[in-house]
């Protein structure tokens, strides 16, 4: 599995590894019941503390993106059909890039319309 | 006297003659001439086997002789040199053994018994005859069957992946030996130690050091049952899960890291933790699980480690923005 961050942003380390995760499976690169690897090693692989990869896999498990088992670590839970969103947010991403409009802001127009 | 260094294709070429199609053809002149001798001479010939004195057997007893010792193993070692792609033009003791085998058994144990069968020479003299014989043919394969030149196979580094300074990739993958094999290990420790168990009840608890190897297979199915992959700034790491064996190339030492494809037989000569010497005459280590497309990751003194992970294109473009060039 690949992750890759940017400590050097302003988004903690633990949500990049989350959303880097969440991004893979909504596209399909990390399939339905795929085991993620143990923290431990994902840990050691972007040179982060395991406790951060732990935080990031609670982010996970609190989206209902993944299940935290005893004995079998991460597994990824039936996501939610994600196809559709990627459309329409390729569609809007056009738009905006077509419009002039920065990706902060249409980050916060999503943002925006996902917690009305 | 000495070998010819060719390319890869003449020197495979040359060990498969040597291994399959000489030995094939000793075989089949050893049977013209003892069908020959057998037909012509007397229906009856001494075989020089069994407890007491020489008792006697019709003549064909040793045309089947050499056809059951001579097929089954030009077929058994043929089928591992065919295999043996890479390793084919390196090691010349496969062919040199399918040689020494069949001048022993078929020209000494064959043709030597029936031509000398009632002469006072025999059995020792066609028995020792064929050992000599057998030694010289062996060593004459080995002296001149072709080398294969010394070249680096020059495998195309993946393109690095565009990591800005402040940007971390890592990659992270997992190997798993395939349940047959892993049935095959355990079911073959498991008849072992029951076959340990009825021997100490009825030898006795001297017998002890024969559960030493499926112990050892017990441990190696534990070593090799679940192996980790890591690639990022600590550079690339195998380790088993109970963390050895341990395989680390740190950064300062990575040259380049490649899309390889991989065969384990013909590669490693088998499966699980490997160590052969590559076709640039370097140490190659390989955790190899199956066929495909693998990542092999070069150290700058040209030692590399191979390893049939899922993805290795990702894998090796991570490591390429890490190597040192």
């Amino acid at each position: 599995m690949f992750v890759l961050i940017d400590p050097a942003t302003a988004t903690p380390v633990f949500a990049q590894i989350a959303e880097s995760i969440a991004t893979q499976i909504a596209t399909g690169t990390i399939s339905t019941g795929a085991r993620l690897p143990a923290a431990k090693v994902l840990a050691e692989s972007i040179g982060v503390n395991f406790h951060t990869v732990l935080r990031a896999y609670q982010e996970l498990r609190n989206d209902g993106q993944i299940e935290l088992r005893r004995g079998r670590g991460a597994v990824v839970v039936g996501a939610p059909t994600a196809n559709g969103v990627r459309v329409a947010v390729a569609r809007a991403a056009a738009e905006a890039k077509s419009a002039g409009i920065p990706i902060g802001t249409l980050l916060a127009l999503v943002r925006k319309e996902y917690e009305s | 006297m000495s070998s010819r260094i060719v390319d890869h294709r003449a020197a495979r070429r040359a060990a498969l003659i040597a291994t399959i199609w000489v030995p094939l053809a000793i075989v089949v002149a050893a049977e013209i001439v003892i069908v020959g001798v057998g037909a012509t001479g007397s229906p009856q010939l001494i075989t020089h086997w069994g407890a007491g004195s020489d008792r006697t057997g019709p003549w064909w007893t040793y045309a089947i002789l050499v056809a059951a010792i001579g097929f089954p193993v030009i077929a058994f070692i043929g089928f591992f040199m065919v295999r043996a792609t890479r390793m084919a033009g390196m090691n010349a003791w496969m062919p040199a053994i399918a040689m020494g085998i069949t001048v022993f058994h078929a020209i000494g144990m064959g043709v030597g018994s029936v031509v000398l069968n009632a002469s006072p020479l025999a059995p020792a003299f066609p028995l020792a005859g064929g050992v000599i014989l057998a030694a010289a043919a062996a060593l004459l394969t080995w002296r001149l069957l072709p080398r294969e030149a010394l070249t680096t196979e020059s495998v195309p580094a993946v393109e690095a992946l565009p990591v800005r300074s402040s940007e971390v990739a890592g990659w992270t993958g997992r190997l798993e030996l395939p349940a047959w094999f892993m049935a095959l290990i355990a079911a073959a420790a498991a008849v072992l130690i029951v076959l340990g168990v009825s021997l100490l009840l009825t030898v006795g608890p001297r017998l002890w050091p024969i559960f030493l190897s499926p112990l050892l297979l017990l441990l190696v199915l534990l070593i090799t049952a679940h192996v980790v992959v890591t690639a990022g700034p600590h550079g690339f790491i195998v380790r088993s899960a109970v963390g050895w064996p341990r395989l680390h190339i740190p950064p300062a030492s990575l040259a380049k890291a490649a899309v390889v494809s991989v065969d384990p037989l013909a590669d490693f000569g088998g499966w699980g933790f490997r160590w052969v010497i590559g076709p640039g005459r370097k140490g190659r280590w390989g955790f190899v699980t199956r066929r495909g497309p693998g990542l092999e990751v070069f150290r700058r003194d040209g030692r590399s480690i191979v390893v049939t992970v899922d993805d290795p294109g990702t894998a090796a473009a991570v490591l390429e923005s890490y190597a040192t060039k």
